[in-house]
């Protein structure tokens, strides 16, 4: 019997759910005792010759099989309902924990092990939370009943099955503490090989052209081969156990049975009781059976419970590691807010002086003394390579970050969230038309009105992408199939740059607008962000030096200070 | 998918087994006995009750030896089995695991262009669900069935008819194990599909998390994976549901045996044909004493018993099968370059490199080449100008042997002139002779000399340092200093540098560079423009950017071939 705390408590927030699944499975329980009565029953009436018996008994069998059928597909669904919620509750809060400003600058967040976390993490708690919680209330529901009835038949049968229980549940729990242990460890190397092996399935092109296949076959296959000595040994520790319940259950089972030959024996009873204690003793050990049999399934899943604790997913609702993405949120959901700001209207100048920035922990500073003005009415271009604290510049704008120095003002006045238009290098499209993706960041309830198609039209016009979406079979009502994967890299990045535009923002950041497109394309999207420059402030982050003639402002940023350079 | 085709597919992973024949067959023996046991056990019991409430016996000693001993050998043969077989899944695993290796070792890149890095995502996941099928299916399913017959025979021998009632029985139990097998594959496969789609989207989410921050958009992905999750939930619950149906009328067959047998048993004592109370039990005439009754029970029960183990497993099987078909299309990825049957040696001396009358199509596409040819002389740096999609990516992989050509070949040509196709050479001397910078700047997790001496023998420190300060990379990154995952710490030119260095290891005779300055700011171009022209070997280079191809000593042109869709870029 193994608890896990984490997954109890979580289960315990859907009390109904969790009432109705362990109340349904007492019950299937109890059509087996009833059944194991009944066949007692009849084996009895055979041996009094009792025809009638017999057939009634019979019958009474058939009955109880027919509700257990019916009993045991209700429980097997509001099992899955437990279990469902459980995983909606956990990926809901783990999702949130993970969309916050933090994490743009964690350094030991990767997104591979974070979506391992939020999917087969969270998928692999519903073995535990809809099987072995439901299968534990079994056994301290079920067992002390069966025992109790095998006590007033037989007191020694019902010592001989209670005995065994106590053994089957509490003997595993001896090493159930170093196979945690072991299963953990096991699990890392697991993810680590894993990792590796896809790597070198991925870089297969240059492995090959390295000539390095021979040798990166020999590594995996060492590592592979030390990963399932690894296994072996946390399965053996696991099989143990099985062993220990296995003996329990039919030492139990035959210790109850010489019980009911003592009994026979003695001719203290009808022959009824005598089966009935055979029968009830091998009943009194299916919850345990079931328990081992879900502790099996679940096991796996259970390795990834601390790593779903350190992203969250079990933090209370109510003191999430989010309180900036929250105020974030409300305040990006209410654009304009008060009266007097600037949305939807114009700003003139975004200054930002003798800024600096030094991530904690860090040696140096990130960005130091940077001073920089970008103006209305030309595109501002950075250039540098991706070390040289872009990011960190685009962050400082947002307010993702806070600097250490220096401030950024727009047209005097210190920057807001909501100034700030921002388009991502993969840019995430949602299930739904394109016209819902493109009115995203301008809710129905924000100033002015939703978007109509002239405002989409303009905006996807200017973004460059509107002849092609006009070609779509249903214009803008066309569903973005999902993950966006009926479009191409450059299609999606022009949709975010139009949404950009229709959010009305004084000030657009652009992250490698182009670094999916080919030249031609490149140079639309290039002359559309200087279109866009005319009405409204534009910092654009490229590499690509054919992105930045025409820009009236190339600042080369190296070593956290920002140069002028020659386009 | 139809059950045969899902038989197909269950069957293609049979091979894997072939060489734990031996752990197969001590699995198989190991798991009967202790079927064996077990149904020994109840059956035992069950008789000695039997005896003991109908003539008042109690066992005698061998009874209780008996019982006492299977107990013991029953908890032994049982985690011997689950032991053995457990052991045998893993290494089959793993041996699955480097069969993928291989197979994408010979068929990656593939002429299709596909996303290989998802699909072999999806197949490495696949094969860790398959150790259900590798640690619990073929010997047990052979187990069952021996325990099956023992039961079968011993209960026929007591009472004909108890053997017919468990035969039919078992027959049911076992046809059970196809009912509703469409609809498992299906709802395994939707739960699969549903499973990589949240995936994908959450990856999306986290990938473009300033954009989501910026806009609010968080509450908005939140919901949306919330209601993919009710949505698999709904699937997870249906495919439990037929599950659960499929064992409810599983346990409603064995309860109809239960009654049957007890019935015949019933009849054959006498003791429902004398109408009434009339016949005494096991009177003159009776077939079976009512003293075995409850161990003919324990007997079917064994029985069918081991029909029901065999059948779930059957039913296990069926979400697993999409699984098993993904890993073996990914097993059998064709190969996209053929092995020599007999290797030759790369020339010696300085190499030139030869394209004669080479065709190549991607999968599915025009062709992109059309007897091409192009001829590089020993020493010569040559550029490879031309517009996007125009073939010089497929020119340089051709070079460096990626793929073969479709017709013609490419040659490296030694010092008398003559050629010899790559497609001849042995791979190990070939990848020791030609060296290839490409687009992506792929480096491997692990630390910056680890990375460089990637498929060449060891170097002295001093050399590699030598070669870092080279490519100007000193300053910044040391030997010991660990790139983490695919060198994500580095910038697009530090990559680059890197992969230029790790080329330039292995002192190649020729040098294949993929469009490495695309991406890259002017300063890093121009130091790697100024490595490779001091070079001192064969450079084929392909770029689009002039200042690059203005230090080639040639500089050929391909062009683009009419009306062909423009192609991304080519890895």
């Amino acid at each position: 019997m193994m608890i896990v705390r984490e997954l109890w408590r979580e289960a315990a927030r859907f009390p109904a759910a969790l009432a109705w699944s362990t109340g349904l499975l007492a019950l299937v329980f109890l059509t087996h005792a009833a059944q194991a009565v009944a066949i007692a029953w009849s084996m009895s009436a055979v041996l009094r010759g009792r025809p009638e018996d017999v057939l009634a008994a019979l019958a009474l069998i058939v009955g109880i099989a027919l509700a257990r059928t019916a009993l045991s597909l209700v429980q097997t669904s509001a099992a899955a309902g437990l279990g469902g919620r459980v995983r909606q509750a956990l990926r809901r809060r783990a999702m949130r924990a993970a969309l916050v400003p933090e994490r743009l600058h964690d350094t030991a967040a990767r997104d591979g092990s974070m979506r391992a976390a939020l999917g087969d993490g969270i998928d692999g708690t519903d073995a535990y939370v809809s099987k072995y919680i439901p299968a534990i209330a079994q056994v301290f529901l079920a067992c002390p009943v069966i025992v109790a009835a095998l006590l007033v038949l037989s007191p020694a049968a019902g010592l001989c099955v209670a005995a065994g229980i106590v053994l089957a549940l509490l003997g595993p729990m001896a090493w159930k503490r170093m196979m945690a242990r072991r299963g953990l460890d096991h699990w890392d190397s697991y993810e680590a090989l894993s990792s590796d092996i896809l790597e070198s399935l991925r870089g297969m092109a240059a492995l090959r052209a390295l000539g390095d296949v021979p040798g990166t076959r020999r590594r995996l296959h060492t590592r592979s081969e030390a990963l399932r000595r690894a296994t072996e040994r946390v399965m053996r520790v696991s099989l143990a156990e099985t062993a220990v319940i296995d003996f329990a259950v039919q030492a139990g089972v035959v210790a109850a049975a010489a019980a009911a030959l003592g009994h026979a024996a003695a001719g203290q009873g009808p022959a009824i009781e005598v089966y009935l204690i055979l029968l009830l003793s091998s009943e009194a050990f299916r919850p345990i059976r079931d328990l081992s049999r879900h502790w099996h399934a679940g096991f796996l899943g259970l390795t990834a419970i601390p790593g779903l604790a350190r992203i969250g997913a079990f933090a209370p609702d109510g003191g999430l590691p989010e309180s900036g993405a929250r105020e974030r949120a409300a305040a990006s959901r209410t654009p304009g807010g008060p009266a007097d700001g600037p949305t939807g209207g114009r700003a003139e100048e975004l200054r930002v002086s003798g800024l600096g920035f030094r991530y904690p922990g860090a040696r140096d500073d990130v960005l130091h003394d940077l001073t920089l003005t970008a103006r209305r009415g030309s595109l501002t271009a950075i250039t540098g390579e991706s070390g040289a604290g872009k990011s960190t510049l685009f962050d400082l704008v947002l307010g993702f970050l806070t600097p250490a120095a220096g401030g950024i003002t727009l047209d005097g006045r210190p920057v807001r969230p909501d100034d700030v238009a921002v388009v991502s290098q993969r840019p995430v499209l949602f299930a739904g038309s394109i016209r819902d993706n493109l009115a995203l960041t301008r809710p129905g309830d924000g100033p002015g009105r939703d978007p109509d198609d002239a405002d989409l039209a303009d905006a996807c016009r200017s973004a460059g992408i509107l002849d092609e979406i006009r070609r779509l079979p249903h214009g803008f009502d066309t569903e973005v199939t999902e993950a966006g994967t009926n479009l191409s890299g450059g299609q999606r990045q022009r949709l975010a740059l139009a949404r950009a535009l229709l959010a009305r923002r004084p000030v657009l950041l652009v992250d490698e607008p182009t670094s999916a497109l080919d030249a031609a394309r490149a140079e639309e999207v290039v002359d559309t962000l200087h279109r866009v420059a005319r009405d409204r402030i534009v910092i654009m982050v490229s590499h690509r030096p054919e992105t930045l003639t025409g820009a009236a402002d190339v600042l080369r940023l190296e070593a956290g200070h920002l140069e002028r350079s020659a386009p | 998918m139809s059950t045969l085709s899902a038989l197909r597919a269950l069957r293609g992973l049979l091979p894997a087994l072939r060489p734990e024949w031996r752990g197969m067959l001590w699995s198989y023996l190991v798991g009967t006995a202790s079927a064996l046991a077990l149904a020994a056990l109840t059956v035992l019991t069950a008789w000695a009750v039997g005896r003991a409430v109908v003539e008042g016996e109690p066992p005698g000693p061998a009874w209780w030896t008996a019982v006492i001993g299977l107990v013991v050998l029953r908890t032994v043969l049982t985690w011997q089995e689950m032991d053995v077989s457990h052991a045998l899944a893993y290494r089959v695993l793993a041996r699955l695991r480097m069969a993928l290796f291989d197979a994408y070792a010979r068929s990656v890149p593939g002429r299709r262009r596909e996303h290989s890095g998802r699909a072999a995502t999806v197949a490495m996941g696949d094969i860790e669900k398959l150790e259900f099928f590798y640690a619990h299916t073929v010997a047990q399913l052979g187990a069952s069935a021996t325990v099956f017959l023992a039961a079968l025979a011993t209960a026929t021998a007591l009472l004909p008819e108890a053997g017919a009632v468990m035969l039919v029985g078992s027959a049911a139990v076992a046809a059970s194990a196809f009912a509703w097998a469409r609809t498992a594959r299906r709802l395994g496969e939707e739960e699969q599909r549903e499973r990589s789609a949240l995936s994908a989207r959450m990856v999306d989410a986290l990938g473009a998390l300033r954009e989501v921050l910026a806009y609010g958009l968080a509450p908005r992905i939140v919901d949306e994976t919330d209601a993919a999750t009710a949505g698999a939930v709904v699937t997870t619950r249906r495919r439990e549901l037929v599950e659960q149906l499929v064992t409810a009328l599983r346990e409603l067959i064995v309860t109809a045996v239960v009654i049957g047998v007890i019935a015949v048993s019933a009849s054959a004592a006498g003791v429902l044909s004398g109408a009434g109370a009339a016949a005494p039990p096991g009177g003159a005439g009776a077939a079976l004493s009512p003293a075995l009754l409850p161990a003919l029970v324990a007997l079917a029960v064994a029985g069918v018993a081991a029909t029901t183990e065999a059948a779930t497993t059957l039913t296990r099987l069926h979400p697993l099968v999409a699984g098993a078909d993904r890993v073996a299309a990914g097993i059998n990825r064709p190969p996209v370059v053929s092995e020599p049957t007999a290797a030759r040696e790369v020339p010696r001396g300085p190499l030139g490199l030869r394209f004669r009358q080479v065709d190549f199509a991607y999968d599915g596409r025009e062709p992109v080449l059309a007897s091409w040819s192009a001829e590089l002389a020993p020493g010569e740096h040559v550029g490879l100008a031309g517009p996007s999609g125009a073939g010089k990516s497929t020119a340089v992989a051709l070079a460096a042997r990626l793929w073969d050509p479709a017709a013609g070949a490419v040659e490296l040509v030694g010092a008398d002139g003559r050629g010899v196709a790559l497609s001849d050479l042995d791979d190990a001397g070939l990848r020791g002779a030609v060296a290839l910078v490409d687009q992506d700047a792929t480096l491997f997790h692990g630390t910056v000399r680890e990375n460089l001496l990637r498929g060449s023998g060891p170097r002295p420190d001093a050399e590699l340092a030598a070669l870092l300060e080279r490519v100007g990379a000193d300053g910044w990154i040391g030997l010991d200093d660990d790139l983490g995952e695919s060198g994500v710490r580095l910038s697009g030119g530090q990559r680059a540098r890197l992969c230029l260095a790790r080329a330039l290891v292995r002192e190649p005779r020729v040098l294949l560079v993929d469009e490495v300055t695309a991406s890259l700011d002017p300063a890093t171009e121009r130091a790697i423009s100024d490595v490779i022209a001091d070079y001192d070997g064969t450079v084929l280079i392909a770029s689009h950017r002039a200042q690059t191809l203005a230090r080639c000593d040639r500089v050929i042109g391909i062009a683009a071939p009419a009306d062909r869709d423009r192609q991304p870029g080519l890895l």
